[in-house]
C-alpha cells in the first residue's frame, strides 16, 4: 500500500511519546526543606522532603550546602561548601540532615544563600537551589572568613535509569512539554502548509488546493484549541489558575477567533468558487495575524509564560536530551497525525465534489 | 497610479459631502453614546475617559467603515474595473477613510472635552496615537470591508471579522490613550508605537498582495 508507511509511523510515534513521555519516571530532587533560615555558629538541623527518592541508610548519604561566589570586601570568593556531620534517614522520601555551620560566613554581606545538594548512589546527586539563607550570628559578630568552608564536592554518584528532569515548580506536570508544545509546533506547520496552499490556490485557481487549505486548517484549529486547553491544565499548576488573562492567553484566544471567523465567512458566501477566492484570501490573512499574535505581541509584554515577556524560553537545563527523545518524536507524530486527518477531510470533499458534479451532469 | 489615486480621493471626498450619510451616522452615533454616557454617569474619570474615546472610534470605524465599497461591489463594478486597478481603488478608500477616522476622532475628542473636560496631558502624543490608530482600523477595516463586500450580510460579517483583529491594535490603543493621560507610568512606548507602525505596515503588505485577487473575480 502505496502511502501507508507514514500513517503507521505517525501512529507508532503517537504511541511512544503517550507511553514513554507518560511513564519514564521523573528524577529525584528536593522538594521542601524546613527550616529555610539557619545561623552561623552552631550545629544546625534541617528536615529535608524529597521527591521520587529512595533514601536506606544514612551512612551512603551526603550533603553539601554551597554559596554560590560569595563575596569578601567586593572581591568574588571561590565556590565553597560544607559537608554534612551526620545523616538521618526518617522515611525513603524523608531525611534529617545536620551540619555544623562555621561561626564566621564567608562573606561581607552579613547572609548568604545556600544550595542544598544531596549525594544518594540510588538515586544520584540532586540540587535545591538556593535553599537556605545563612546568617551571620550577632552574638559572633566578626570579620568574614573562609575557614571551614573548604569542603569539596566530589565523587558524586550517577542515577540509573532513564529519568526526566525534575524542577520543583513543575514537577510531574514536566511532562506537558511533549504534548501542550508538540501541538503548538505541529499547528504552526500544518496552518504554514494551509496558508501555501491557499497561495496555490489563489495564484492556479485549481479547487483541489483550497480543499486541502481547508481542510488543513479546520485541523490546524482543532489543534489549537487542545493545544490552548492543554495550556489552561498547565496554567493551573504552575500559575494557580487555568485562565489568568495573560497576554500570551488572550493573544491566544484571539488568533483562534480569527481562523474561527474563517469559517463563518466561508460559510456566509452563496456561490462555492467565491467561497474559495475569499477564504483563500483570508487564510493567507489569519496566517500573517498568527505570528504576531502568538510571537511577537507577548513578548513585548509582561508574561508568565516561557519564551515571552523577556521570560527564557523553555530549553536549556529544563529540557534536556531525554526530554528530547519524547519531545521531537512528538512533534513529528502530531503534524503526522494532523496531516492524516486533514488528508481525509480533503478527500471526503473531493468525493462530494465529484458527486455534485455527476448529479449536475 | 498616483494621478487614479489622487481622482478617486477627490470623488470619496464629493461624494461624502454631497451626502453626508456615513459622516452623519457615525456622528450621531458617536455623539449619542457620549451624551448617554453624560446622562447615565454625570461625571467620567479619566480611566472611564479613555476607554470610552477608543471603544466610540472602534465602534464608529466598523459602522462606517464596514460599507465601503456597497457603491463598488454592485452595479458600478464593471465600470470600475476597467476604469481603475483595485489596488488605487483600495489606497483612495484607505487615505479617505483614515481622514474620515481622524476627523470622527478629533469630533469625539472635542465633545467629550466639552461634556467631562479634556484630561488629556501629553497631546502630542495622544494625537500620534490617534493618527496611528485610525491609519491601521482604516487599513485593516477597508481590506475587510472589501473581503465581505461580496457576503450575504456584508456588514454583520465585517464585525466578526474584523474584532479580533483589531482587538491587539486596540489594547496598544488604550494603553498609550492611558500615557498620554499620565494614568500610567510607562518606558515602553517607543515599542509600543513600534507595535502599532508593525500593525499597519503589516496591512499594507497584505493589502498589497491579496487585494488584486480579491476583486479580480466577480
Amino acid at each position: 500500500m502505496k502511502g501507508l508507511w507514514w500513517k503507521v509511523l505517525a501512529l507508532l510515534l503517537m504511541l511512544y511519546v503517550v507511553l514513554a513521555g507518560l511513564l519514564i519516571p521523573l528524577k529525584s530532587g528536593i522538594q521542601s526543606v524546613e527550616p529555610m533560615q539557619l545561623t552561623a555558629g552552631q550545629q544546625q538541623t534541617i528536615r529535608v522532603e524529597g521527591y521520587n527518592t529512595h533514601f536506606e541508610s544514612g551512612e551512603e548519604i551526603r550533603a553539601w550546602l554551597r554559596l554560590g561566589s560569595p563575596r569578601v570586601e567586593g572581591k568574588e570568593g571561590r565556590d565553597t561548601a560544607i559537608l554534612s556531620n551526620s545523616v538521618k534517614v526518617i522515611g525513603v522520601q524523608d531525611l534529617s540532615i545536620s551540619f555544623q555551620v562555621p561561626a564566621y560566613l564567608p562573606t561581607s554581606d552579613g547572609a548568604a544563600r545556600a544550595s542544598l545538594i544531596i549525594d544518594n548512589p540510588k538515586d544520584g546527586a540532586f540540587v535545591l537551589p538556593e535553599a537556605i539563607i545563612l546568617k551571620q550570628s550577632e552574638a559572633l559578630a566578626g570579620p568574614p572568613s573562609p575557614q571551614g568552608w573548604s569542603s569539596q564536592i566530589e565523587n558524586l554518584s550517577a542515577s540509573s535509569g532513564i529519568t526526566f528532569p525534575f524542577r520543583g515548580l513543575l514537577a510531574e506536570t514536566i511532562r506537558n512539554q511533549y504534548f501542550h508544545v508538540s501541538l503548538w509546533f505541529s499547528l504552526m506547520i500544518l496552518m504554514l502548509a494551509a496558508a501555501v496552499y491557499a497561495a496555490r490556490f489563489l495564484i492556479s485557481g485549481r479547487s483541489e488546493f483550497d480543499r486541502r487549505s481547508e481542510a488543513l486548517t479546520k485541523v490546524g484549529l482543532a489543534f489549537g484549541m487542545l493545544g490552548l486547553f492543554t495550556g489552561m491544565v498547565w496554567a493551573n499548576f504552575t500559575w494557580g489558575k487555568p485562565w489568568s488573562g495573560d497576554v500570551k492567553q488572550n493573544m491566544t484566544a484571539i488568533a483562534l477567533l480569527i481562523y474561527l471567523a474563517y469559517f463563518v465567512l466561508r460559510a456566509s458566501v452563496a456561490s462555492d468558487q467565491q467561497a474559495s477566492r475569499i477564504g483563500a484570501a483570508y487564510n493567507i490573512f489569519a496566517f500573517a495575524m498568527l505570528i504576531p499574535l502568538l510571537y511577537i505581541i507577548p513578548r513585548m509584554r509582561a508574561s508568565l509564560h516561557p519564551g515571552a515577556g523577556g521570560n527564557p524560553g523553555f530549553g536549556g537545563e529544563d529540557l534536556d536530551s531525554t526530554m528530547r527523545m519524547v519531545f521531537y518524536p512528538g512533534i513529528i507524530g502530531f503534524t503526522l497525525v494532523g496531516l492524516w486527518l486533514a488528508q481525509l477531510s480533503w478527500r471526503t470533499a473531493r468525493l462530494k465534489h465529484k458527486i455534485q458534479e455527476r448529479l449536475l451532469g | 497610479m498616483i494621478g487614479q489615486i489622487i481622482t478617486l480621493l477627490g470623488l470619496e471626498v464629493r461624494l461624502e459631502f454631497r451626502q453626508r450619510a456615513s459622516l452623519a451616522g457615525v456622528l450621531l452615533f458617536a455623539i449619542g453614546t457620549v451624551y448617554l454616557f453624560s446622562l447615565a454617569f454625570g461625571s467620567v474619570e479619566p480611566r472611564l475617559w479613555n476607554a470610552l474615546f477608543w471603544i466610540i472610534l472602534l465602534f464608529g470605524a466598523v459602522n462606517g467603515l464596514g460599507r465601503s465599497f456597497s457603491r463598488e461591489l454592485t452595479y458600478r463594478y464593471s465600470y470600475y474595473q476597467q476604469l481603475t486597478s483595485p489596488l488605487s481603488l483600495y489606497v483612495a478608500k484607505v487615505l479617505f477613510n483614515t481622514l474620515f477616522l481622524l476627523l470622527i476622532g478629533l469630533l469625539v475628542w472635542g465633545v467629550l472635552s466639552l461634556l467631562f473636560g479634556n484630561p488629556v496631558k501629553d497631546i502630542g502624543l495622544f494625537s500620534l496615537t490617534l493618527f496611528m490608530a485610525s491609519l491601521g482600523l482604516s487599513l485593516i477595516l477597508t481590506f475587510l470591508a472589501l473581503l465581505a463586500g461580496r457576503v450575504n450580510n456584508g456588514p454583520g460579517i465585517v464585525a466578526i471579522l474584523a474584532f479580533p483583529v483589531v482587538i491587539p491594535l486596540l489594547l496598544t490603543v488604550v494603553k498609550l490613550g492611558a500615557v498620554a493621560l499620565r494614568l500610567i507610568q510607562q518606558t515602553s512606548t517607543n515599542k509600543d508605537l513600534l507595535l502599532l507602525f508593525g500593525v499597519d505596515l503589516l496591512a499594507i503588505g497584505l493589502a498589497l498582495l491579496l487585494v488584486p485577487s480579491l476583486w479580480k473575480e466577480a
